[in-house]
């Protein structure tokens, strides 16, 4: 080859190499603008038995598959070429988490509708009723929607409900990556684990909700500490580990080095700071932890569990921040959510130590329902264990090439394991556990990608590529497997808005179960009654013993959403909306008042009032009856 | 931070809080306070923060200006709720105070780093 030649194929591969990017943009931007016209035409009544997946078209895969293949692609540049890499996260963000929302005509999910009821009714009001739900003492979250909703002259705090969680996750994404450039070496690592974030994140907390919120501080806090305020070489620690391991047999000695190391190779050096922009920096952590705690009740406690672990292993600089956590933790339990555990301190502390019960709420518990139902909760538990089993993997590979492990990465992993020792949280522990250990765990996963700073080879990053897609089915039936009963049509919101509109404040509405966009107006308004159902039916006299009369009105929805929700999570079969309607039509104490495509309100009939006597008036509720109110309430806390 | 880049975005902070106190007082119609006073309330007060502490780091200063820009929103809200004087736009005040003193102190900390030796 002569000396032009050499310089011809040096060109050549610049060539392409500075098109390369380019490339990448264009694919990206194609395949996100025709992923999202393929969802938006897509046709919501085929959401079925398993959820969303059965309403994608084929294009869709294809679409998503070119945006993890870009991704990719551009991790194997010898450069971070950021806006390549920012498109495509947004890309896979859309296209992912975005997927319900473009398919859908409605906000998903009935836990969002009722959230922005009790917007509405702080800005009825001007206050919370702490003791219509639990949620209402930790009224953050509310109160700013209702500054938020006010403020922009939007009429109908509904409007935030629909893109509530592609924003939400976008916002996941800059703490992640700070979290990964903080503790793992190198570009391209970081970028590895917020991608596999987006399509390992099944849970769906990311809705309008405080919890949603409140998971974005919680990364940030880590974020800014993990890069701020950690220590690399935890000099206690190490003497402590060494003295220990000298008195071990030889065979016990390889915990020395994976703890004590100071992981000099692997975890980049600590970002320098001025003492002014430390103290700003600290202030910034007290006022995030005084919004969280004021917001949701779990995620403080969770932050504190991986910040003593942290402070423990020596890895964290301030020691005292989980100290004002915990403070600022007990001090709004004891003042603004006094209502909520005054009297039943029981249902908070029970299940203290209770690992066992916990762990069967959370799983066992919850497998039941239908054939399909059943197959999709299989897949979310398979598809939980393979992340965590993949991040050891990852934990393991890391070692094995660097003999050097990231003690953070661990503790922020491994750290809300813990919370199920303190509490089931009705039930829902242990996907709150999978959630907040999602982070650290993806950051291992991105190990066997990329351990070091040096370019990995095309081999791996294509082998990745290709086990990420090959995995997206699965994470599709884990994240939308509960669509058919979680989506909210355009009738069930029809529905709804004609029963607020024909029933009296005052009246009773009466749940009767999991489903329908109820309470998205002012929940203040109206008394909420559920209704357990059980199959087969018992006689109308039973089944409605509890809901009394209501002089101004008693109503019963039956919506699609909840008859979905019967035949998967109970089994019932899938008559028994109609067969339901049908007997409380037939025993001549309700009659169907409003008929549509998603479902039917019925109205009690009106009852001869008995003879009028005088009565005393009723004393406003005192403070035990209002707590004792909210013991019914307490698994409503948990969405 | 370069002390010019500092100084437009302290001042593009303080006009935003102006424009959007403006707005939210004359009751603008919805399409112009949504994309004005909604990112105000939800970035606003993080970004002044961001500028003030200095974060170089692109991804810890969004997270940070995200986080902080949302705990303002709640804690201002639940100011003026638990104090019993409930009115969004009072909670929009606080916030604007908090960008201008914000961006004031992020102006004056940047000559002072600029005069020192």
């Amino acid at each position: 080859m002569t000396t032009t030649d050499v310089a011809a194929a040096t060109e050549s591969t610049a060539t392409r190499a500075s098109r390369a990017p380019l490339v990448a943009f264009v694919l990206l931007a194609v395949s996100l603008i025709v992923g999202v016209i393929s969802l938006s035409r897509s046709d919501e009544n085929a959401i079925g038995a398993y959820g969303l997946i059965s309403a994608l078209p084929p294009v869709y895969f294809g679409c998503v598959a070119v945006v993890i293949a870009c991704l990719f692609w551009s991790l194997h540049w010898s450069k971070q070429h950021t806006p390549v890499l920012v498109v495509g996260i947004i890309a896979l963000v859309v296209l992912v988490h975005g997927a319900a929302t473009l398919v859908e005509s409605q906000a998903r999910f009935f836990v969002a509708w009722l959230h922005a009821g009790f917007i509405e009714s702080i800005l009825a009001t001007g206050h919370v009723t702490t003791s219509f739900d639990a949620r209402f003492s930790w009224p953050g979250f509310f109160s700013g929607g209702a500054v938020l909703t006010e403020i922009t002259g939007v009429s109908d705090p509904t409007v935030w409900l629909k893109w509530a969680p592609v924003a939400v996750v976008l916002c996941y994404v800059p703490p992640l990556l700070a979290i990964g450039r903080a503790t793992l070496p190198g570009w391209r690592a970081p970028w590895v684990g917020a991608i596999v974030f987006v399509l390992a994140d099944w849970v769906g907390q990311d809705y309008f909700a405080p919890q949603s919120i409140a998971y974005i501080m919680y990364l940030t806090i880590l974020a800014i500490l993990l890069t701020y305020f950690r220590k690399r070489d935890p000099a206690r620690l190490s003497a402590l580990v060494q003295g220990i391991a000298t008195r071990l047999p030889r065979l016990l000695n390889w915990p020395k080095s994976m703890i004590e190391s100071g992981n000099r190779e692997l975890e980049p050096p600590q970002t320098p700071a001025t003492r002014s922009a430390r103290i700003g920096l600290l202030i910034v952590i007290c006022a995030i932890t005084v919004a969280m705690v004021s917001s949701h009740q779990l995620t403080p406690l969770i932050l504190i569990l991986v910040l003593v672990a942290l402070t423990i292993l020596g890895r964290l600089r301030p020691w005292p921040i989980f100290l004002f956590i915990g403070v600022a933790f007990v001090g709004w339990l004891s003042y603004a959510a006094e209502g909520f555990w005054s009297g039943h301190l029981d249902s908070i502390f029970g299940g203290f130590g209770q690992v066992g019960s916990s762990v069967n709420s959370g799983v066992a518990d919850r497998v039941q329902g239908s054939p399909e139902h059943l197959h999709v909760l299989s897949d979310r538990i398979y598809f939980t264990l393979f992340v965590w089993g993949v991040a050891g993997l990852g934990l393991l590979w890391t070692w094995w090439r660097t003999r050097r492990i990231s003690v953070p990465l661990l503790v922020v992993t491994i750290g809300p394991m813990c919370t199920i020792v303190l509490q089931s949280y009705g039930g829902e522990g242990i996907l709150r556990v999978f959630l907040f250990s999602l982070p650290g765990a993806c950051m291992l996963i991105a190990g066997l990608v990329s351990s070091t700073t040096a370019r990995p080879r095309a081999t791996i990053l294509i082998a990745a590529a290709v086990a990420v897609m090959l995995t997206f089915p699965g994470f599709l039936i884990a994240k939308w497997g509960n669509e058919d009963f979680e989506r909210v049509s355009t009738g069930d919101v029809e529905l709804y808005a004609h029963l607020f509109q024909v029933a009296p404040v005052g009246s009773t509405i009466v749940n009767i179960g999991l489903g329908g966009p109820g309470g998205f107006r002012d929940i203040n308004n109206w008394l909420y009654k559920d209704l357990t159902i059980t199959w087969p039916l018992p006689p109308v006299s039973t089944l409605t013993a509890d809901i009394g009369t209501n002089p101004l009105g008693t109503y019963i929805v039956i919506d699609r959403p909840q008859i979905a929700s019967g035949i998967a999570n109970s089994g019932f079969p899938a008559t028994w909306g109609a067969t339901l309607a049908t007997d409380l039509v037939a025993s001549g104490g309700y009659q169907i008042i409003y008929r549509n495509s998603a479902g039917v309100i019925l109205q009690q009939v009106a009852v001869p009032a008995p003879p009028v006597t005088p009565k005393q008036p009723v004393a406003p509720p005192t403070k035990k009856a209002a707590a004792a109110s909210l013991q019914s309430d307490y698994r409503g806390i948990t969405s | 931070m370069t002390r010019p880049r500092r100084f437009w975005i302290a001042w593009a902070l303080i006009i935003w809080s102006a424009v959007a106190i403006l707005l939210a007082v004359t009751s603008a119609p919805v399409w112009v306070r949504l994309p004005v006073v909604g990112p105000f309330t939800l970035l606003a007060v993080g970004l002044a923060a961001v500028l003030v502490i200095g974060i170089r780091q692109p991804g810890l200063a969004l997270a940070v200006a995200i986080s902080v820009g949302l705990s303002s929103l709640i804690l201002t809200s639940e100011i003026v709720l638990y104090a019993g004087t409930w009115s969004p736009l009072r909670a929009l005040i606080l916030q604007v105070v908090l960008v201008v003193s914000l961006s004031a102190a992020s102006l004056v900390t940047g000559s002072r780093s600029e005069s020192s030796p």
